[in-house]
């Protein structure tokens, strides 16, 4: 590598330098450079390791920057060995959340120390509640199954449905939120399957897309609120198949109805 | 292991692994990080047989030895890693699955991800269940996507915090490896 090219590379964040490495948008020299680095100081493969590790979880997790989500599917869903540390990282997701709520009933812990054990089982309790009611929902507008005590966070469950009519639910989102987890019921997902939704309008059919986590007899999206502002929505759920290939396996659909002012 | 495996001057198993540490646990724990960090590596490089790649620069590496080659190199990972590169450049691919068979005596124990969703599952929670408490909020709170301010709050900066999570996911998937081959399931 030329002398500019390495006082070039030298200069970027490393972190950045690190994340094109690893979505393979390097440039083979540079990546050459890099490359013939971990063999000087063998540290720098468990620091890129760990760099990985952070990506493939902001992914599953559903927070990974928009702009690197294609490049990211582009790369890590296509080869079985990159793909399997995807679902390892939900694999983990779904564990820890089991046992917070395992450590949660063990050693139930005074209200005000509770965070994420509460909360979970708090969720959990109130996925079972809404699993009883499920069929006095389609009368009435959607309520969501968890929020947050500061309502930054707030839950609702969709149903598959054919057309708008037969499955849309209305659902509210307080201007404080930030996050709107949409579970989406879905008995015949796995947690070794990939899905992701792609969510729309009449409009803008493709106006945010994402990962999603396996959960129970379904998976969960979870979409930043200030997509959602009010109007009519499609959620379409894909799974990810052989060849880089998507596969449409159902829509759902939603109304969001414009807050009711608190007068706070 | 068999000393034949190498001709009928080798050295053995420990005294191969020796070059990694002197003390033979830490030397077992070391081959088996490097042998993780060199099928990462092969991943990065979009191979579709990493761990077969990996077991080949470990074959190289201590067919070298056997040959009476010293590593010169202070970390003995550094040597491996060259031998990598070069196994990149060369295009390697397995060829026939007998191919490694000679190299059996120090392979290493097969991975985490080689573990069906299922048991992943399985084993991982009852290893998380024996994580001390602050380990265990830590990479919640990670999980969760309060990293930040829970480094803030430990005075962590997030690439420390990232570095820590990083290791204690490797050994809950080492725990949940040998949790695996104790409990008598037969890995792929």
């Amino acid at each position: 590598m030329v002398e500019g090219e390495q006082d070039r590379v030298a200069t970027l964040d490393p972190d950045a330098q690190i994340i094109r490495y690893l979505l393979d948008e390097m440039e083979p020299e540079e990546r050459s450079l890099l490359e013939e680095r971990f063999s000087q100081e063998p540290s720098l493969v468990e620091q890129v390791s760990s760099i990985e590790d952070d990506l493939i979880m902001k992914y599953a997790c559903s927070r990974l920057e928009e702009s690197l989500v294609p490049r990211f599917e582009e790369v890590y869903l296509q080869t079985p060995a990159r793909r399997a540390r995807v679902d390892s990282a939900r694999i983990l997701r779904q564990a820890l959340d089991a046992a917070a709520s395992a450590k949660e009933q063990q050693h139930p812990r005074p209200v005000l120390r509770l965070r994420w054990g509460f909360a979970l089982a708090f969720a959990a309790a109130m996925i079972f509640l809404v699993a009883g009611l499920l069929p006095l929902w389609k009368s009435t507008p959607s309520r969501p199954i968890t929020t947050s005590g500061d309502n930054q966070q707030i839950a609702f469950v969709l149903e598959p449905g054919r057309v708008r009519s037969d499955s849309g639910v209305q659902i509210t989102v307080p201007g404080t939120t930030r996050e709107v987890q949409l579970k989406l019921m879905w008995p015949s997902s796995t947690a070794n399957e990939n899905y992701r939704v792609i969510l729309g309008t009449p409009e803008r059919p493709g106006i945010w897309s994402g990962a999603t986590v396996h959960k129970d007899a379904g998976v969960v999206a979870t979409v930043p609120a200030n997509v959602l502002t009010a109007g009519d929505y499609t959620l379409k759920l894909q799974i990810a198949r052989a060849g880089a290939h998507w596969e449409d396996v159902a829509n759902y659909y939603f109304r969001v109805a414009k807050p009711i002012a608190s007068g706070k | 292991m068999s000393r034949q495996e190498f001709g009928p001057s080798t050295l053995s198993r420990s005294e191969l692994l020796a070059i990694f540490d002197s003390d033979p646990c830490q030397a077992e724990e070391k081959y088996i990080a490097l042998y993780r960090s060199l099928t990462r590596y092969f991943e990065w490089n979009r191979k579709s047989d990493p761990q077969d790649m990996a077991q080949e620069v470990l074959k190289r590496g201590f067919s070298r030895l056997q040959e009476g080659k010293k590593i010169t190199a202070e970390n003995p990972a550094a040597y491996f890693f060259g031998i990598a590169r070069n196994v990149v450049r060369e295009g390697w691919k397995a060829r026939q699955p007998e191919q490694l068979a000679d190299v059996d005596i120090l392979k290493p124990p097969s991975s985490f991800y080689n573990l069906d969703p299922a048991e992943q599952r399985v084993f991982l929670s009852e290893c998380l269940g024996k994580l001390p408490n602050e380990e265990f909020e830590m990479l919640m709170a990670y999980v969760q996507g309060e990293g930040e301010a829970w480094s803030r709050k430990a005075g962590l900066q997030p690439g420390a915090l990232r570095l820590r999570v990083h290791r204690i996911r490797r050994r809950l998937e080492e725990l949940a490896s040998l949790r695996a081959r104790g409990s008598g399931r037969k890995e792929s």
